[in-house]
């Protein structure tokens, strides 16, 4: 098992490196070019600018000479903001990105398995239909939506936080909701079905006859096993919310980097697409690699390996 | 005890057959449509699709708008109005961006009043009906008093006469039940149409999850080993490049070809959190003792993979295949925004919301009713989702 | 001792949001704070000499000053005290001021030459360079395109006081020109503090001359300038601090308007507008000096008739649509918007008329008339058209009003496609479209802004259009000034309203919110922002 898990950390920092490389490729075959203006810029000066920023040279030099920034971690400097690195930008933008994503990623998991919880074992009773339907809300309703009626009732109407920024504790509440709302519902009713499967299964109602307290059956046998799914979902999920997203920093005008992955393609900004995408990327793919050591602990039977015929 | 041949009798063909067929056998899909229909809320969901589908289909038989119709004079009105009558049997409706409606008593508009004299300073609009003789003026300074006193935002005034304070009563608006949008199209029917492309975007959503998603990540567990690695390396690079890349990648290779393109963009990218999911059920599934059974039985892997795993998994399927429904619905209302998929001035359910989200503050309910048929979809959705996993579930299957 | 340590974990997280907040209202109530969103994600930059766009624009309008200042179109003396004409208005010679930098060290003639020859510079590789070709100072184009010596450009400094500028030829508009951002001074020891002009965005090296000065600036959040003791009018600056943000969503900022955060708004929710102009007098409307059109792919068979082209720009409402958007936008009949002012003191827009195009539907029957002389009867017969635009919810609106405009009046028939703006230009600039839209904004105070970029050969000429006497006028225009030069654009005008190879649309209009508090703020014709003057009264 151990050798596995080596064999697919290498695979996986292979596979950052082609994520960078298949974007490289596609950013620099879509239209346009960093210096694409409301105004577009006269050829001459279009030249001298693609000269400075060496977007000249042939697609293949300025791969590897982007590979050697990776590398060294030196992603380049940013094309929209002038003279500041992609490095700074990131290292300014991802601490704020990563405290709002870790609160919205608290709260998923503190609220969305309880009430998949409780809406399997009170299944087709009030509470369960209330969870299921806060739940069809939940990801009903987008972010963008949710981003917005907050503003509008909490902060506007109601006054009770500041309308922007993360100014006070109260601020980071309303990018929470937007943040985790989809994934908590989606949480919950996994969790709720898989709890609903587990419950039904021999070895529940074994441990049950055997006289075992409700509490210890459903903490010691029934969740972990109904945990695979939530574990799977949770993984990457985990991931983009650490990286931001685009449209809940953008409303709530919070400075972190999620606003980066969409700013960054309609600006060509080719440092920033790339910094960003590798940045979520490595994120992704660590999470990925630990939901796979994750089902090894929750479920010993798992093997990764093919077996021997 | 003695027992000898005499007291038994060979039983008959037709009595040995009855002892066999105490019941008729059903088939997997049998006995799943029979619990299914036992299922209440499961039935409930069913009707609410059926009807959606009715109404996206058959709606737009019935209404004189199609989507593209406007009437620039009858933007922004809203799906409730509270008329005033300014004059005998003559009712007015004022819209949150100060046009004059006349509205008929029953709640049809009839025709704009159009400005003939705009006081800025004392808030003071007049409308002229010329054909009519009235000359009305709109006092809307009271809205606008700091620590406001009077209990209403405006008056009105006919020819002169009596401030009219009081709305003569709240009507429904017969000319566009949901509203009018901001160039004066029926919101219903904008909805309607809208219903089209977002149930088929949620359809093909889901049969590409099902096909692509369900298949590739039973594959790669059950395979396991270097198959698995490779396969699910390729689902990771699928999910980390940059959507937005991607969409304007086909955009211009391909060019804008309407709903297909995206449907190919939406389908190509769409699949990837179901196989992720599917992959981690197989992969503990596939150790338990049925499959173990199945193998040493000789069952080949396709049967396996389709009769005993994917069977076995089906609860995070359809949780998913539910759930990621919305998701399918905004990001199709995201990628036409890049400018793939169908152009204005159709517009699915996303779109409608997304567009509907500027004027949030004056014309919310330009955003409640693209958001409420997206609502009711996913609870019917839910439900029958619900009730198909305890149909689908092989564990729950009797007899 | 799970639930703890998540407990502890969100106290950690929360921990630092709460000190910096008790660490800012120390620091609050100094006498006269201006908060003020900028309507943008942030500038790209703040170095005068790279910046081309306005947000960065309204805010170096208050860190720097130019040659001149220019207030709703009133030119006030700035870092120049005086100025003469000479040789026919060939060379024009400043005469500066004693002023200062805000590190206190003097600011000199050669300053502008050097900040003037490093903006042309290709090396520099500033995207506005081009508004060079349009100062007609010797040389610059050249020196700006490569192909001259910075030694050749007619800007000298005769001492630290007096700075001498040649010309190609005599040109009006240039001094108000010099109030442009692109036109402010850099000094050259803090340039070379810091690569691509970080310099100006770093509170430690910024180095200003304008009224206010960067004390602190934040990647994606925000910035604060503070009143410039060294500044020459400091006297005259009301305001201590500007607090400025950078949010892009419009109604995240319209709400916090409301609710207080903000006194100064650049960018207002499309959707209140209305009521904005109905009920409150902080919404202010101006004109900008652009146009909203239609492109007609010249190239394509399909748009040699001018009965078409004209039975097109007929049939649309124009009042209905921008009473529609509601921004005040005027209707466009025809290419050059209000605010030009000819020889005679005349305003350009009113001058040279309609061209017998209503800006109502009461074109319609004559449109209709066109096209059945065209041959296509109630639009019978004219191949179904995609018409273009860059992806944009207003953009969106517009199409589909005309659109359906087209469907209704003349029976002529488009489908609406949008692009991603990139890609737009792309396909515009290549003519691979069929009608796309368009949108002119101009830079300096002269029609010729506008009406050039229809010459043949012109880069932004989308619609290819192609006449030779249309050319010359443009050009004639460019080489003369006074009674010749508006002569020749206002028959330039006459043929490109009778060829038609666009639709004009609308002129554009410019809108922001400013509180009753805020006092004395000024703008100028080209829409950028100046609190030097303003004060406000809590």
């Amino acid at each position: 098992m151990r050798n596995y898990f080596l064999r697919r950390f290498i695979y996986s920092l292979f596979t950052i490196f082609l994520i960078a490389t298949v974007t490289f490729f596609m950013m620099h075959s879509i239209p346009g070019g960093p210096f694409t203006r409301e105004r577009p810029v006269p050829p001459e000066i279009m030249r001298a600018l693609n000269a400075k920023y060496h977007l000249d040279d042939p697609l293949i030099v300025q791969y590897f000479d982007y590979l050697k920034g990776l590398v060294t971690f030196d992603l380049g400097p940013s094309f929209s903001k002038i003279g500041v690195s992609v490095n700074k930008l990131i290292i300014t933008g991802f601490p704020i990105t990563a405290k709002v994503g870790l609160l919205a990623v608290i709260l998923i998991i503190v609220l969305g398995v309880p009430f998949g919880i409780i809406s399997a074992l009170r299944q087709n009773r009030p509470i369960d239909y209330i969870v299921t339907f806060g739940a069809t809300l939940g990801v009903t309703i987008p972010s963008f939506v949710m981003a917005t009626l907050y503003i509008f009732f909490i902060a506007g109407k109601l006054g009770l936080v500041p309308t922007f920024g993360l100014k006070t504790p109260g601020s980071y509440i309303g990018p929470m909701i937007a943040l985790s709302g989809y994934s908590l519902s989606f949480v919950a009713r996994l969790t709720r079905s898989s709890m609903l499967e587990v419950l039904r299964q021999d070895y529940i109602r074994t441990a049950r006859a055997n006289g075992l307290k409700e509490l210890a059956v459903i903490g010691k046998h029934a969740m972990k096993n109904a945990l695979i799914p939530v574990v799977t979902y949770l993984g990457p999920t985990i991931a983009a919310l650490m990286t931001g997203s685009f449209v809940v920093e953008r409303i709530f005008a919070i400075p972190g980097i999620g606003r980066y992955f969409v700013e960054s393609v309609t600006n060509r900004d080719y440092t920033v697409i790339i910094g960003v995408t590798v940045l979520y990327a490595a994120f992704y793919v660590f999470m990925v690699y630990l939901v796979d050591v994750l089902y090894a602990i929750i479920d010993p039977r798992i093997k990764f390996e093919k077996e021997a015929g | 005890m003695n027992v000898n041949a005499s007291q038994f009798e060979f039983a008959t063909k037709k009595e040995s057959q009855d002892q066999e067929i105490l019941r008729k056998s059903l088939t997997y899909w049998q006995d799943a449509w029979r619990r299914l229909k036992n299922h209440k809320l499961a039935m409930v969901g069913l009707i609410g699709v059926i009807l959606i589908l009715l109404f996206a289909l058959a709606g737009p038989l019935f209404s004189r708008f199609s989507y593209s119709d406007q009437i620039l004079d009858y933007s922004n009105v809203p799906p409730r109005m509270d008329i005033y009558e300014v004059a005998d049997d003559y009712y007015v409706f004022i819209t949150r961006d100060y046009k004059l409606l006349r509205i008929s008593e029953k709640g049809e508009i009839l025709a704009r009043i159009f400005d003939s004299d705009k006081d800025a300073i004392n808030k003071i609009y007049t409308y002229s009906d010329v054909d009519e003789g009235l000359d009305i003026a709109l006092d809307f300074s009271y809205n606008l008093l700091p620590g406001k006193e009077a209990d209403y935002d405006y008056t009105f005034a006919a020819n002169g006469g009596p401030e009219i304070s009081k709305p003569y009563k709240t009507v429904s608006n017969r000319t566009y039940p949901f509203g009018s949008d901001g160039v004066g199209r029926s919101i219903l029917v904008r909805v309607m149409y809208g219903a089209r492309i977002s149930l088929t975007v949620a359809f093909v959503a889901s049969i590409v999850n099902l096909l692509i998603g369900v298949v590739f990540g039973s594959i790669a567990a059950y395979e396991g080993g270097r198959t698995d690695i490779i396969m699910m390396r390729f689902v990771d690079i699928l999910n980390s490049i940059p959507l937005i890349i991607y969409v304007i990648l086909i955009m211009v290779l391909v060019g804008n070809r309407g709903l297909w393109t995206m449907i190919i963009a939406l389908g190509s990218v769409y699949w990837v959190t179901m196989a992720r999911l599917v992959r981690g059920q197989v992969l503990s599934l596939k150790e338990q003792e049925f499959v173990l059974a199945a193998r040493a039985l000789g069952v080949n892997r396709s049967h396996i993979i389709s009769r005993h795993l994917i069977p076995n998994a089906i609860g995070p399927i359809i949780i998913s295949m539910t759930m990621m429904i919305p998701s399918a619905v905004f990001t199709e209302a995201f990628i036409s925004f890049i400018g793939l998929g169908v152009s204005a001035p159709m517009a699915s359910w996303g779109t409608l919301a997304n567009d509907a989200l500027s004027g949030l503050m004056s014309y919310p309910y330009q955003l409640f009713s693209p958001s409420l048929a997206i609502a009711i979809t996913m609870l019917s959705f839910n439900f029958l989702g619900d009730g198909l996993r305890d149909a689908l579930d092989p564990r729950l299957r009797k007899g | 001792m799970k639930k703890a340590l998540i407990l502890a974990l969100v106290v950690l997280i929360l921990a630092p949001a709460v000190f910096a907040n008790g660490g800012d209202e120390k620091e609050a109530g100094p006498a006269s704070v201006l908060n003020w969103n900028l309507g943008s994600a942030g500038p790209k930059t703040l170095d005068p000499g790279l910046n081309g766009a306005s947000d960065g624009g309204d805010v170096g309008n208050n860190l720097y000053e130019g040659l001149v200042r220019e207030q709703a179109g009133i030119v006030h003396p700035g870092m120049a005290e005086s100025w003469e004409l000479s040789d026919g208005g060939k060379t024009i010679t400043f005469k500066l001021r004693d002023a200062k930098w805000s590190d206190g060290s003097k600011l000199t003639a050669g300053d502008f030459e050097y900040s003037w020859k490093r903006a042309m510079d290709p090396a520099t590789a500033s995207e506005y360079s081009w508004i060079w070709e349009y100062t007609n100072v010797v040389g610059a184009q050249e020196a700006a395109e490569g192909e001259g010596s910075l030694e050749d450009v007619g800007i000298r400094a005769i001492d630290d006081k007096t700075l001498e500028l040649k010309l190609k030829n005599p040109t009006d508009y240039f001094v108000s020109l010099m109030s442009f951002y692109h036109f402010h001074p850099v000094k050259k020891s803090a340039v070379e503090a810091g690569p691509d002009g970080i310099w100006a965005s770093d509170p430690e090296l910024s180095v200003s001359n304008g009224p206010f000065i960067l004390t602190s600036y934040t990647i994606g959040e925000g910035l604060v300038m503070e009143k410039n003791s060294n500044y020459w009018n400091a006297d005259n600056v009301k305001v201590d601090v500007i607090n400025v943000a950078f949010i892009d969503v419009a109604s995240t900022a319209y709400q916090a308007y409301k609710n207080g955060e903000f006194d100064f708004l650049s960018d207002v929710p499309p959707a209140e507008i209305p009521r904005l102009v109905a009920e409150n007098p902080e919404y202010y409307i101006f004109p900008l000096l652009g146009t909203y059109y239609y492109n007609f792919n010249m190239d394509l068979e399909m748009w040699q008739d001018v009965r078409v082209r004209r039975a097109l720009t007929l049939g649309i409402d124009r009042e209905k649509m921008t009473e529609i958007q509601g921004k005040g936008s005027i209707p466009a009949a025809g290419f050059v918007p209000p605010g030009f002012v000819d020889n005679k003191g005349k305003d350009f827009f009113e001058t040279a008329g309609t061209y017998g195009i209503p800006t109502d539907a009461s074109g319609v029957a004559e449109a209709k008339k066109l096209l059945a002389e065209a041959g296509y009867p109630n639009g019978e017969g004219f191949p179904k058209f995609t018409l273009m635009y860059n992806t944009s919810e207003g953009h969106q609106q517009i199409a589909e009003m005309v659109q359906e405009m087209w469907k209704t009046n003349l029976g002529i028939e488009c489908d609406l496609e949008n692009q991603e703006w990139a890609v737009f230009q792309d396909t515009r600039t290549q003519g691979d479209y069929e009608a796309a839209r368009g949108g002119w904004l101009t830079d300096f105070m002269d029609p010729m802004g506008l009406l050039a970029i229809f010459q043949t050969g012109n880069s932004y000429n989308d619609p290819n259009y192609n006449n030779a006497e249309y050319d010359a006028l443009v050009s004639k225009a460019n080489q003369t000034v006074g009674a010749e030069h508006y002569e020749a654009l206002y028959a330039a005008q006459d043929i490109l309203m009778t060829e038609l190879p666009i639709v004009p649309v609308y002129h554009y209009t410019d809108d922001l919110l400013s509180s009753p508090q805020v006092k004395n703020w000024s703008r100028s014709v080209l829409g950028t922002l100046d609190f030097s003057t303003a004060s406000i009264e809590r």
